[in-house]
């Protein structure tokens, strides 16, 4: 009869010459017959004794932000929940985008609690309903030039409740640019294609971030 | 990387208690080591992928990490000195594979796997010209049987070294083997490899 797959942490334990005599022939006799095991036992091993075989990428700030919003916005639902509703609401804007100008939120699962809705106006336009807790937004990206954009971010209803509410355009860590809303608009002109993240908040008070890309793509692609 | 275990075990009793700063700093601290494994993890399997890729599978580690109530997380328990930055890699190779298996990239089985060039001569009995003797299958299946016939131990050396493709002196620091112990249970293996198959074809070859 198969033996029950160590854990991750007996693995380890193994490589790392950690156990004892018996518990090693016990781990020895398991990966002798199980493929999964031991492949995840080689690669690790090549891992940790050859990191110059390959040249690896450092993680990029964002995905690293994605993941601690993914993570600390799990209390809120449940993470099967969660997940679903992210690759469904991805599935869904990447259907709809337009064969142009391209604008998705960052990786195929929005990290954010917040999400929109998008239509294309136009092969230049796109606009996207951005539900913030409380305050519905709407965003508009115009491509204005090779490789620029305006980034109009519009309040349709509820003007009055977002008094003092600022919005703030970020790429990675970086702030671009922040304001109060005035006149129930605020546009952030010729911004560059690339990573970014819109934040409202007031007084302290976080409404919640919307994380997207903005990107060219060619005709015909995807 | 020189934290302390009481640093990791303390950051991950306030990640057990709901402490979102918590979850975010264990997040930031592994996020690298996670994306670095996955990456390496993906081109060892050979896989194309691109960022996305990347940070779908980075993200999902984290989920699993920290989904149910922090289930898997909890599972770490560092008893016989296991680092948690050992124990999270682990994890994520482990989650890279299995999705990858999930996927359709099968787990490389012995019998397609390529055998280093060097290594041929050894698992051909000398004089035997298996092409001409039996069909290519045959002989696959027959090394399959012969591999089940050796002692855990052997099947593992053999697997690590002509399946995965590690040298001997890899197979031996992963087996904690010397290097002169290695040695003989790679020949004491392709003996009995040999003498199994040499047996079920009825062929006698020169041991």
């Amino acid at each position: 009869m198969k033996i029950p797959c160590p854990d991750e942490e007996r693995l380890s334990d193994y490589l790392e010459g950690r156990l004892s005599e018996e518990d090693r022939s016990r781990v020895e006799e398991h990966l002798s017959d199980c493929q999964r095991c031991l492949e995840a036992v080689v690669v690790t091993k090549r891992m940790v004794g050859d990191t110059d075989r390959f040249e690896l990428d450092p993680v990029p700030a964002e995905v690293t932000e994605s993941a601690v919003q993914l993570v600390t916005s799990q209390g809120t639902m449940s993470c099967g929940t969660l997940m679903e509703k992210l690759k469904r609401s991805v599935k869904n804007t990447v259907s709809k985008i337009s064969d142009t100008l391209q604008v998705g939120p960052w990786g195929r699962w929005q990290p954010a609690p917040v999400r929109g809705s998008k239509k294309v106006a136009s092969d230049d336009l796109v606009c996207l309903r951005v539900p913030f807790k409380g305050i519905d937004t709407e965003i508009e990206i115009e491509k204005t030039g090779s490789n620029k954009a305006h980034i109009r971010v519009k309040l349709p209803e509820a003007i009055k409740r977002t008094e003092g509410v600022r919005v703030t355009l970020k790429a990675g860590e970086r702030e671009i640019a922040s304001s109060l809303f005035d006149g129930g608009y605020v546009v952030f002109e010729d911004i560059p294609f690339g990573h970014y993240s819109i934040s409202l908040a007031k007084d302290g008070l976080d409404f919640g971030t919307y994380l997207f890309e903005i990107k060219e793509t060619l005709h015909g692609g995807r | 990387m020189n934290r302390s275990f009481e640093e990791d075990r303390q950051l991950l009793s306030r990640c057990f208690s709901g402490d979102r700063k918590a979850s975010e700093t264990l997040v930031r601290r592994f996020s690298g080591l996670v994306y670095r494994s996955v990456q390496y993890t993906l081109m060892a399997k050979n896989v194309s992928f691109d960022i996305q890729d990347l940070e779908d599978l980075h993200n999902t580690v984290f989920l699993k990490l920290f989904e149910q109530g922090c289930k898997k997380l909890r599972q770490y328990q560092g008893k016989n000195g296991c680092s948690l930055a050992s124990w999270i890699r682990m994890i994520a190779v482990r989650t890279v594979l299995d999705h990858l298996r999930k996927k359709g990239v099968d787990a490389m089985v012995w019998q397609k796997k390529r055998v280093p060039l060097e290594e041929l001569p050894e698992l051909k009995a000398d004089d035997v010209e298996f092409g001409s003797q039996i069909e290519k299958a045959e002989q696959e299946r027959l090394l399959q049987d012969s591999m089940q016939r050796l002692p855990p131990r052997d099947r593992l050396f053999v697997k690590l070294h002509f399946d995965q493709g590690l040298s001997v002196a890899e197979v031996a620091e992963a087996m904690h083997l010397s290097i002169g112990n290695a040695y003989t249970i790679k020949h004491r293996a392709i003996q009995r490899l040999k003498s199994h198959v040499a047996s079920a074809t009825n062929y006698t070859p020169n041991l």
